[in-house]
């Protein structure tokens, strides 16, 4: 250990800094709930204001609104069915389901829980080998991204529900939805009918937004819901998950820390790409798979766990080859270079005291979210109980906000209500929904690599010839392979597949 | 309601930018929003919040960064062509969205040079890279290679409607090589252009000094010419594109700012005075050099000359 980590450590005690780290997370976590407001926009708003702070305070604020946001978007997807953040979608369909259980609060910490254990065990990571693994985002080209999104879609068989046909289908659909706009390699104009308007695409958001949200509440409207949770619940204390469902948790929260980690060094991984993958490996890994769908603590943690890895997990390429791996990142770049901090690995020898001061804050910044978290989950699980009569418009009205937000513009408002009756009707005819996510996010990911990989060697036969991407594509292969035989020889999957989307 | 949003959260950090406008003069008394057309964290997007800073220490009015992405800058130019010219809303202006846009977009539903062009504010000169370990050491290096083996000499593109293709197609004509022979990988944007160098994945690259800086200073890459008429300070070492032999290889990305349609001549002669005297601020010019922008004050007319010169330029650099 020498004087620069020791000083950066002590430094970030400081009670500036501590009060910087408690601000960010405060934020954040605010951000994370409100739908739409995304931890990128909200640092591009106060990214004016920080400038007038000392470069420290304005990087651990930053840092803060961002894993602050990523521990907040799980809130409301647990109590309300309404991801506060892409990365939540698939924490709300385990998260929700134990919510109307009344298990509201034991979802909750454990979201609280397995976010905090991604962020200190991220940030140890960071700590011990930092720049040391950062160079294997430059080992990813555009085929070995074509290769991992095609691994990707083999959690596809996760998510399809009773017919893998009629979750595909939703799948191509979702991809189908991200090829409106202007092509993003190109600037050729696709599938927008002659409109300004679909020029700029269907951002995720507004979508997001209508197929949960909206559509959550007008299926509670028919269904004439009174409340989420009709019982009685506990002081917050006694919701905290313990014993076997603590320690399944937990475990599970690992997993996922070591997954989104890994996945989150490569540019352009998506937190909620990962939190995705996270859900599938545990259902694969759990004796009960056709109970994920009806609160498995596991299908909570795991995700939350992933997406905050990787939202860790982004900073080392960013100090250390200064490449931001996803928007807010990109803006935390403009943050540095602004205060005249150009990252890269001298970063880490020249400016020793202010790294070791950001990574400390991440220490403390983790420990107060979960510290401010905790005893709120009491608080905020009893918005189950709040009358729907009065539940329904407010989240109405946030999901109207929310997919105005992103794009400035009231276009997508009509975008979020139209989906709002697309997803009320895919529920009627029981088509699952997280696969329509999963298509939005995978597609231009899909599309874009594989026209880059083709430019690039002029043959498809680069997927071959490049060892990664050839043992991602045979692993899908492999895993895809070993569902069939199981669900042929298991009539226990094949159960699961059956049972496990009754998704709400 | 997003406003309120942003309000709180102002709010919450405690430093909430002062509201009270100065009264004595009759502009600005309202908010600015300035319409960047690009995500943020970009280099448009950063050089934008420096100016934005110091214009609101100078004015004593909000001025906020709004970005609209997407839609090849058209929907966020349709914003400001359309706005009522009051001086609330401005377009933060750069070659993709001006000089190049309608060769790149047809149809469009504005012209390009209707718009109020106010000035230039800073300019940033594009730079050819390459893998450390590539063969290339020089521009003429890479040249050769080009005209040996068109067909296996991929770079980056930015699909057309980027100014890195702008590079390259130059290039390309100075080193006698159809363009269309080439490999073009078309990326998203150019923080990608260089990541994708620095893994050397690609023959060669274009960046921007800001995009380069820190996998330059992390050995990954080569830099091969800055396509500019002088060196970049942060790196003397390396020749201009003309000191390599290409002298017209010249591409500056600059960014300005433009009003809607018909802004009044008041307003236009306290955002001319605003910018000349923002650009001369040592504070401004010392913020601009670390996000990799070099300060460049050009008048209206200049820009609206630049504009036009630079139009043309596109028009036959993108003819074949």
């Amino acid at each position: 250990m020498d004087a620069g980590i020791i000083g950066g450590l002590l430094n970030a005690l400081t009670l500036a800094n501590l009060g910087f780290a408690l601000i960010g997370c405060l934020l954040g976590t605010l951000v994370g709930i409100l739908p739409g407001l995304g931890p990128a926009s909200a640092m591009a708003i106060l990214l004016p204001m920080v400038l007038y702070l000392p470069p420290e305070g304005a990087i651990i604020i930053m840092a803060g609104i961002y894993y602050g946001a990523m521990y907040g978007g799980s809130t409301t997807a647990i109590l309300m069915n309404v991801p506060g953040e892409v990365s939540s979608v698939i924490t709300a369909v385990d998260g929700f389901a134990m919510t109307k259980a009344g298990r509201a609060g034991e979802a909750l910490a454990i979201a609280a829980i397995g976010s905090f254990m991604a962020g200190i065990l991220g940030t140890l990571v960071i700590a011990v080998i930092g720049p040391k693994v950062a160079d294997l985002a430059l080992h990813f080209g555009p085929a070995e991204y074509f290769a991992l999104v095609l691994f990707s879609m083999t959690a596809l068989v996760s998510f399809a529900g009773p017919s893998l046909l009629a979750g595909v289908a939703v799948a191509l659909f979702g991809m189908w939805l991200a090829c409106v706009g202007t092509d993003p390699l190109t600037g050729t104009q696709r599938l927008n009918f002659g409109t300004m308007t679909l020029m700029r695409g269907f951002d995720i958001v507004p979508v997001l937004v209508g197929v949960f949200g909206i559509a959550e509440v007008l299926t509670s409207l028919r269904e004439n819901v009174h409340q989420i949770y009709g019982g009685k619940l506990g002081r917050w204390y006694a919701m905290i998950p313990r014993g076997v469902e603590l320690t399944r948790g937990l475990a599970a929260s690992v997993r996922g820390t070591v997954l989104g980690f890994v996945l989150g060094l490569l540019p352009g991984m998506l937190p909620a790409l990962t939190a995705y993958l996270a859900y599938d490996v545990e259902k694969r890994l759990s004796k009960t798979p056709e109970r994920f769908g009806s609160g498995m603590i596991e299908g909570v943690a795991a995700p939350e766990a992933a997406n905050n890895a990787t939202a860790m997990a982004g900073f080392i390429p960013l100090l250390a080859l200064g490449i931001p791996t996803s928007p807010a990142l990109a803006i935390l770049l403009g943050t540095l270079l602004i205060n005249g901090l150009t990252p890269g690995p001298m970063l880490f020898q020249q400016q020793a005291v202010l790294t070791w001061t950001v990574i400390g804050s991440m220490l403390t910044a983790n420990t107060a979210l979960l510290v401010l978290n905790l005893p709120l989950v009491g608080f905020w699980a009893r918005i189950s109980r709040v009358p729907y009569g009065v539940l329904g418009p407010v989240v109405l009205a946030i999901c109207l906000v929310g997919a105005y937000a992103p794009r400035n513009t009231l276009f997508d408002v009509w975008i979020a209500i139209l989906f709002g009756l697309i997803g009320y009707a895919m529920r009627r005819l029981s088509l699952p929904l997280a696969p329509l996510v999963l298509g939005l996010l995978l597609g231009p990911l899909f599309e874009q690599s594989l026209r880059q990989s083709i430019a690039l060697a002029g043959t498809p036969l680069i997927f071959l010839q490049r060892p990664i991407a050839l043992a991602l594509i045979v692993a899908a292969i492999l895993v895809l392979a070993l569902t069939w035989v199981l669900k042929r020889r298991s009539s226990a999957v094949g159960a699961l597949i059956k049972e496990s989307t009754k998704e709400t | 309601m997003i406003r309120l949003w942003i309000g709180m959260i102002g709010l919450l950090a405690g430093v909430a930018p002062a509201l009270t406008a100065s009264a004595q003069e009759k502009y600005p008394t309202k908010p600015i929003e300035l319409i960047v057309p690009f995500v943020a964290g970009a280099s448009t997007d950063t050089g934008a919040r420096v100016v934005a800073q110091a214009l609101e220490a100078r004015w004593g009015v909000p001025v906020k960064i709004i970005n609209k992405p997407g839609g090849n800058t058209v929907p966020a130019v349709t914003d400001v062509m359309t706005a009522k010219p009051d001086g609330t809303i401005f377009l933060v202006d750069a070659p993709p969205q001006s000089a190049m846009l309608d060769t790149v977009v047809k149809n469009l539903p504005f012209k390009v040079t209707d718009r109020t062009f106010i000035g230039v504010m800073a300019y940033t000169p594009l730079k050819f890279i390459v893998h450390v370990d590539s063969p290339f050491k020089s521009l003429g290096d890479a040249a050769q290679a080009l005209k040996a083996n068109p067909e296996t000499f991929s770079w980056t593109s930015l699909g057309g409607a980027g100014f890195q293709d702008m590079a390259f197609r130059m290039f390309c004509l100075a080193a006698g090589v159809d363009v269309k022979k080439t490999r073009a990988v078309a990326l998203k944007g150019g923080a990608e252009a260089v990541t994708l160098t620095a893994g050397g994945h690609v023959t060669m690259g274009v960046g921007t000094y800001s995009a380069i800086a820190a996998p330059l200073s992390a050995g990954k890459l080569r830099v091969l010419a800055s396509a500019s008429p002088e060196r970049w300070p942060n790196l003397p070492d390396v020749m201009t594109t003309g000191e390599a032999g290409f002298p017209s290889v010249q591409v500056l990305f600059w960014i300005g700012i433009s009003g809607p349609p018909g802004l009044p001549a008041p307003i236009r002669a306290q955002w001319e005075a605003a910018l000349k005297a923002i650009t001369a601020d040592p504070a401004v010019i010392a913020k601009m050099a670390n996000v990799g922008l070099k300060v460049l004050y050009e008048d209206a007319s200049t820009m609206v000359a630049r504009v036009e010169r630079e139009r043309k330029l596109t028009q036959e650099i993108f003819a074949n």
